[in-house]
Order: structure tokens, then sequence, then C-alpha cells
């Protein structure tokens, strides 16, 4: 029983730490998408952010300037979408993907010109744990994460100005009748997605691990679009979601491979996702203007 | 609107999927190999009326992986320079292109040997192979049998059975920097492919030898460039009383590594040498393949090339366990004891399993409790 506990514990430790970057992008994502912009370039932000946040912190010797630098990167990299998607009205689903793959590749690139191999970069200063009760030794990111998603949740749903840009993303002409600035508020919707999918890619290079990867976000910005439908295109949904896919994806951390086959636990994450377009997806209605070009 | 997520949705696992199929290459590594640029197809000598002409088609991983394709670049280059070989190699995108490029070279036919150096599109050469007989051709990291084909598929199992020893061994150290009383180590694999596994399944038969009683998980991370996933699995592995992990991992292994500096445990690199990686690891489980793709480079100007098999293992010193350069120093008579091991697998012929469920049979066949 005490060792069921502690396995417990363990999981729900992993699953909480896995989630984070899901959370930070989904919830993100969420705002993007109540904007009505599609958040599908959010893998590309992600990547961009983690690059730029390893090759701060490694450049600077300190993460929180590693941090800032991620930041710059990945809010910059967005606010190329935005300008994409928003003033040049471009297919938002191709853009997204374009500059997913091109973020692939500027990342591999520049990791090879800085560090001189493409695989991965030397260790770079990581950010300083904080103590929480309860939980112990843990990454700052996890509560901002959380702290963040509220904020964002109070932010669409209880003050005029979020009412504002989910009639953006509802109807926008409706929204320029009443003479709302539409092109403001989807330019707003990217860049928070931005900074929270900087977050969460800046979460993977700089305070999970000590180091940049090739293509080290593995997807996270797909299965976090994926958390944000699951989470009605609601922060708070995204932290439920999140965490589902954090509780899927640990199980095969924590549960080692001599117990129970390896390949049906990795099968779990995947199992999770297609019970999600099953089931859940159908009672999920998005924001009607996403996707589609205001003119 | 349900239909487009629904189909966004799967798009969505597609590309996670993809993501995770992404580099295949069955080792990280340290700084053996020169990191080339970048580059669909390139000429690697100016020299293009040499005598001898190779063709190489790396894996969708590419070069700069700091590791396998860096490896056998490095091996072409020294046969470049010191017996005058001449070779172009191309980087396919995805496994899809590997066929394509396969053809390239076997149809423009002044290709005195064409290589592959990865296994993730064996059944591709295989095709090509056989539509061209009269072209050599030779394949890295796993075996094709054909009339053609030359393969060079390193023994898994041997590569990482010393420092499962080691690992064996130093677990029960008392008193040892980051060792704790269990008698528990771990390997992390990447993905469930035969030879990681079977690298793996080495690992749990030298600790098998050094000692029964040591208990050894195998944890699959599901992606070679997944870091964050793998650090999660090391930190749980050491939170049930592992305290040394072999990385098995590709790219992911620096997961490993940075779990081990977050809890002060130890590591064990793979591949070329990775001592230096971080502060934590103890030794590397080498594989030296510079030098089998030399030997093959040196036979093909010495016109002994011939097809068969060829089986890097710790027989001919290409497999081993290296300390060099290691900032933690481990103590010398666990070292003679995996010196033991390897005399024992030379010397007696033994052959090490390459799956998990072989372990127990393969220990009681050979006398280990």
């Amino acid at each position: 029983m005490m060792e069921f506990l502690n396995l417990l514990g363990l999981l729900l430790l992993s699953a909480i730490r896995t989630s984070t970057p899901l959370i930070l992008a989904a919830a993100g994502g969420s705002v993007c998408a109540r904007s009505g912009v599609m958040a599908m370039g959010m893998e590309g932000f992600m990547l961009v952010a983690s690059f730029g946040a390893a090759w701060g912190a490694y450049t600077f010797q300190n993460a929180w300037l590693g941090l800032l630098v991620g930041i710059l990167f990945g809010v910059f990299y967005s606010l190329l979408y935005a300008v994409l998607c928003v003033t040049f009205s471009m297919n938002q689903v191709i853009c997204g993907i374009g500059m997913n793959m091109f973020a692939l590749g500027f990342t591999t690139s520049m990791t090879q010109i800085v560090w001189g191999t493409r695989a991965y970069s030397d260790t770079v200063p990581t950010l300083d744990h904080i103590q929480l009760p309860l939980v112990g030794d843990i990454s700052v990111m996890v509560p901002l994460a959380i702290l963040l998603a509220v904020l964002l949740w109070g932010y669409l749903f209880k003050t005029p100005q979020g009412l504002h840009m989910r009639i953006v993303g509802e109807n926008p002409l409706a929204a320029r009748t009443i003479g709302i600035n539409t092109k403001k508020f989807k330019y707003l919707g990217v860049l928070i997605c931005g900074l929270l999918c900087s977050l969460a890619g800046s979460f993977l290079s700089i305070d999970h691990v000590n180091r940049f990867v090739m293509d080290m976000t593995a997807g996270r910005g797909y299965i976090a679009v994926s958390v944000n439908i699951l989470g009605r295109f609601n922060p708070l949904g995204a932290i439920a979601g999140g965490l589902l896919f954090g509780v899927a994806d640990s199980l095969q951390n924590v549960v080692t491979s001599s117990s129970i086959p390896g390949q049906l636990l990795s099968m779990v994450p995947y199992v999770v996702t297609l019970l999600v377009i099953s089931f859940a997806v159908r009672y999920v209605s998005s924001p009607a203007g996403m996707g589609k070009s205001d003119d | 609107m349900k239909r487009f997520f629904a189909v966004l949705l799967s798009l969505s696992m597609l590309f996670s999927l993809a993501a995770c199929g992404g580099t295949k290459d069955l080792e990280a590594g340290g700084g053996a190999a020169s990191g080339a640029a970048s580059g669909s197809a390139s000429t690697a000598a100016p020299d293009a009326d040499a005598e001898y002409k190779v063709g190489v088609v790396f894996g969708p991983g590419g070069l700069g992986d700091n590791n396998f394709a860096d490896m056998i670049y490095d091996g072409l280059c020294r046969a470049r320079d010191e017996l005058g070989v001449y070779f172009d190699y191309i980087e396919p995108a995805s496994d899809g292109e590997i066929i394509t490029a396969l053809y390239e070279y076997a149809q423009d036919g002044s290709y005195d040997v064409v290589m592959l150096a990865t296994s993730s599109a064996a059944s591709s050469l295989e095709e090509v192979a056989s539509e061209y007989p009269d072209q050599n051709f030779t394949i890295i990291d796993t075996t094709i049998d054909l009339p053609n084909m030359r393969s060079v598929a390193k023994i898994g199992a041997e590569q990482t059975f010393m420092a499962g020893v080691v690992a064996a061994l130093l677990t029960q150290e008392e008193g040892f920097d980051g060792v704790n009383e269990d008698k528990k180590i771990a390997v992390v694999v990447g993905e469930d492919f035969p030879i990681p596994m079977a690298m793996a399944v080495g690992f749990q038969a030298g600790a098998r030898w050094a000692d029964p009683e040591v208990e050894c998980f195998i944890s699959v991370v599901g992606s070679f460039s997944d870091p964050g996933a793998a650090k999660e699995m090391s930190v749980a592995l050491i939170k049930q009383g592992v305290d040394i992990i072999q990385n098995d991992a590709g790219g992911s292994g620096s997961g490993i590594f940075a779990a081990a500096e977050e809890t002060g445990t130890l590591a064990i690199g793979v591949g070329a040498n990775q001592n230096t990686m971080s502060k934590r690891i103890i030794g590397t489980s080498l594989f030296i393949l510079y030098q089998y793709v030399y030997n093959e480079c040196e036979a093909l100007v010495n016109g002994e090339w011939t097809p068969g098999i060829v089986s890097p293992g710790l027989a001919d010193g290409s497999l081993g366990f290296v300390t060099d350069d290691a900032s933690i120093q481990i103590p010398q008579h666990i070292l003679d004891k995996a010196e033991e091991a390897r005399d024992w697998v030379v010397a007696g012929g033994i052959e090490l399993p390459s799956k998990a469920e072989d372990v127990d049979a393969w220990a009681a066949e050979n006398g280990l409790a």
C-alpha cells in the first residue's frame, strides 16, 4: 500500500511537470482561438522560444536573461504569424504548419552555427526552483502556468475587453459594425499565444532540461492544439486537459516496462487522443469566426 | 465544424506521431566526429576521378548528430585523406526519400559501393539491391542477406555488457558519491527497436553476471529526440531507488544526464565518448564505428571487399567501456571486474541475449544464479 501511494505521488508530480508546457501553450492557444485565429503555429513558437532561451542563457550565462531572450524570440515569431494571417489574410492552417516547419529548420541550423553540431547545444544555466508546501522543490513555471491560465480566463470571460475579443472571434463583421477594432484583438490574441508558448518552450530548454535539443518540443505544440479543443477554448479547460494528457504521458515514465509491456504504455496518450476525438469533441463548439479572414 | 475538428485532431495526432519517429540514430554521442554542415547532397572531395568511389545515403537524422552519422562521416574522411577514396553523400529528409537516393547512386553505376547508413529503410535497400545485382552495397546497423550486400551490424548487447557489470557493482559500493543503499540500476531506451533493446538487455545481462540480486529496470521513452520525457522517466526511476542509469536514448539522453545532475545520482553514456557531457557521468559504453567505415574503404582499395556480415563486438575491441575524461572516477577493482567480464565473454565465445525475456534462460545456461 505504501509503495502504491508512493507511486501515485510520483505519477502526480511527473504529470504536473509534463503538463506544464501543455497548459501554458493551450491556455495561450485558447485566447488566440477566441480572437478568431487558429493556433496552428504553437509548435513553431515553442521551438523558436526554446532555442532562443537556451541561446540567451548560454550567451549571458544567466537563465533569467535566457528566458527574456526566449520570450523575445517567441513573441517576435508569433508576430510574424499574426502579420501573415491577420494583415495578409493567409490560410491559417497552411501558415501555421509552414511556420512550424520553418522553426525546425531555423533552430537546427542555428544550433549548428552556435554550437557546431545540430544535435544539441552545450549545457546552459537553468531557472531556480522554488519550494512549495506539499510538493516540495518545483519549477517556478508550474504555479506560473496555473496563475496565467486563471488570469487569461478572467480576462476573456470577466472583462469588457475579453467580451470584445470573443465577439471578434465569433463574428468579426458584427464586431466591426459596433466599432471594435478587429485587427487589434486578433493581433493581441496571437501575441498572447506567442508569449505563453514562449514560456512553454523556455520551460523545456532552460528549466526542465539544461540544453536545447533538435526538435525538442517533440509534437507538444500539436498536442496543445488538441488540449485546447478538449478544454473548450477556455484557459481553465486547458489546465484540466493539460493534466489529462500529462497523466497519460507520465504513466510510461513511472511504470517501468518490466511490469507492463512498454508498447502498451506508450499507446496511452494516443488512445486518450482518440477517445477525445470520438467522445469529447462533439460537445465542443468553436468560435464561429475561427480560421476565417476578416475581409 | 465537427468534422473539421476531427480532421484537425487527427492531424495533430499524426504530427505528434511523426515527431516521435523523427531521429532514429541508435546512440547519442560525445565529440568524436566533426559536425558537417547540413545540405541535401554534397561532394566531399574535389577529385572526382579518384579510382574508388563510395556513395553514402544517411538516415533522416542526417549529419551533425555528434554520433552515429558523424562517426561514419569521420571514417569516410579518414579514408579519403589516407586512402584517396572519393565519396558522395545524400542526407534524405525522410525515410521515404531514402529509396530515391539509393536509386540515384545505383543507376549512376560509377560507385564501387553504395552504403546505407541507417537501419530504418532496410527494405528499400533490399529492393534496390535486388534490382541492381552488379552493384555492391553495404548496410550499417542491420543485416540483409543478398549476394551483393555486406552488412555491418554491431552486437548491441555486447556494447553495454561491461557497463552493466560496472553499474551492478558500483550500486553496492558503500559511501560512494551518488550511490544509495538500494541495489537498483536502470537503462533508459529511446525507442523499442531491435538494436537499442539488445543494448538494454546486454546491460541487464552484465548486471546479472556481476550480481543476480541487483534489480535492473528498462524504460522506453518512445522518442530519440525528447529529453524532457527521458528526464521525467529518469527522475521516476531515481525516486524508486535507482542510482545509476545507462543512456540508450539518442538525443533524448541529455534528459537522463540532467536528471542525474539534479538528483546527484550517476549516469553512463553511450556511443561516442560522452564522458565530458555531464559531471555525473562515470563512463561510456563505447562503439568505435569510424574504424569499420574506414576498414570498408580499405578492403575496397585492397580488392578484399566481399559480401557477408561483419559484427563489431567486444572481441575486436570496437565495443567496450571507457572512463577517459570522466569527472567521477570509479574504483579500480570494479573496472578490473568489468575487464574480467569481457574476457569471460570473449574467451568463452558467450552469446549474449538480445531480448529481455531471454535473460533468465541465458543466465541459467551459463551457470549464473
